[in-house]
């Protein structure tokens, strides 16, 4: 541990010095980020992990005992790693998909990134076979596959672009009565969503954006944008569900 | 020429994989785009969802 690491640690430490304890993790994210990119590739964005590595670096900094003489890069090294990998245990594929369909289904997600780009649109399911090499029914299998791939619901900060106007939108008074009564029902769902979550269902169902036109804007793949559409979707109509029993009882 | 399939499918959720394998087949023949098969089965899923899944659904997928 640096000399001004350890100067922070002893301010957090002693002091509760919450300051302390942030400078503390942004000192230590260039670790989050390396130990990150090794678990990259393997079917989630990569700034996802490093979320999740972030949880791990804070609980390794508030656990943390200078007194036992371990630098606090050691100590903090086991436990990112290990909430990256109970990330992918828990919230990995849902129920039991054979391997070498989930690695076909993995390598379809790059391929399909690639060949969006390429194309400059969403490629087709013959083009994507193509491209894997593989059948189409194969192809139809493997997607079908990675809708029992779950994620894990993580909020990321709107960039504070365009999409603002968007969600300030959504808030403000509109004329039409349906889309206020469509509003006033949706609510409930809204308000359980994390905040990109939001951002998405509005940037799709509100401005009217393709999954991929989101993707490029978010910054994730757009299988990862319909994986996230779907999450949403069960939550808004989970929350009617129980509004609507509610009202009825 | 027009596609037309019209599946009806059971009650249980175990019939439900079949609705989204057969139109994951017709999206393969009439050469849709992952997207807009994406946004198909996203409708699909909300469709069979709010349905309940008490009685037979009847679907209709045309292009």
């Amino acid at each position: 541990m640096t000399e001004s690491s350890r100067e922070l640690m002893r301010r957090y430490r002693k002091n509760g010095d919450l300051l302390a304890r942030t400078r503390l993790i942004e000192a230590h994210m260039s670790l989050v980020h390396s130990l990150a990119r090794r678990y990259a590739n393997r079917g989630e964005p990569l700034e996802d992990l490093v979320q999740i590595g972030s949880i791990g670096l804070i609980k390794a900094i508030d656990r943390f005992d200078p007194s036992r003489g371990v630098a606090l890069t050691t100590y903090a090294m086991p436990t990112i790693i290990g909430e990256i990998k109970r990330h992918f245990r828990d919230r990995g594929w849902a129920v039991r998909v054979p391997r070498g369909l989930q690695e076909l289904s993995m390598r379809l997600a790059r391929i399909l990134e690639q060949l969006t780009s390429e194309l400059e649109r969403s490629p087709t399911i013959a083009e994507l076979a193509i491209a894997a090499g593989v059948g189409e029914e194969e192809v139809l299998e493997a997607i079908e596959s990675s809708r029992a791939y779950a994620t894990v619901p993580l909020s990321t900060q709107s960039e504070g672009d365009e999409d603002e106007d968007v969600l300030a939108g959504f808030g403000a008074p509109e004329p039409a009565y349906e889309v206020s009564e469509d509003r006033a029902v949706l609510a409930p769902g809204l308000a359980l969503l994390d905040d990109r979550e939001r951002r998405i269902i509005l940037l799709r169902f509100y401005a009217g954006l393709t999954q991929t036109q989101i993707a490029q804007r978010v910054g994730i793949s757009q299988m990862h944008v319909s994986r996230l559409i779907r999450r949403a979707l069960d939550k808004i109509r989970s929350a009617i569900g129980v509004v609507e029993e509610a009202s009825t009882s | 020429m027009a596609s037309e399939i019209t599946l009806t499918i059971p009650p249980g959720r175990e019939f439900r994989d079949v609705a989204h394998f057969v139109l994951g087949g017709l999206a393969s023949r009439v050469q849709l785009t992952v997207e807009h098969l994406e946004d198909l089965q996203i409708a699909l899923g909300e469709v069979l969802a709010c349905h309940g899944g008490e009685g037979a659904l009847t679907l209709e997928v045309a292009s």
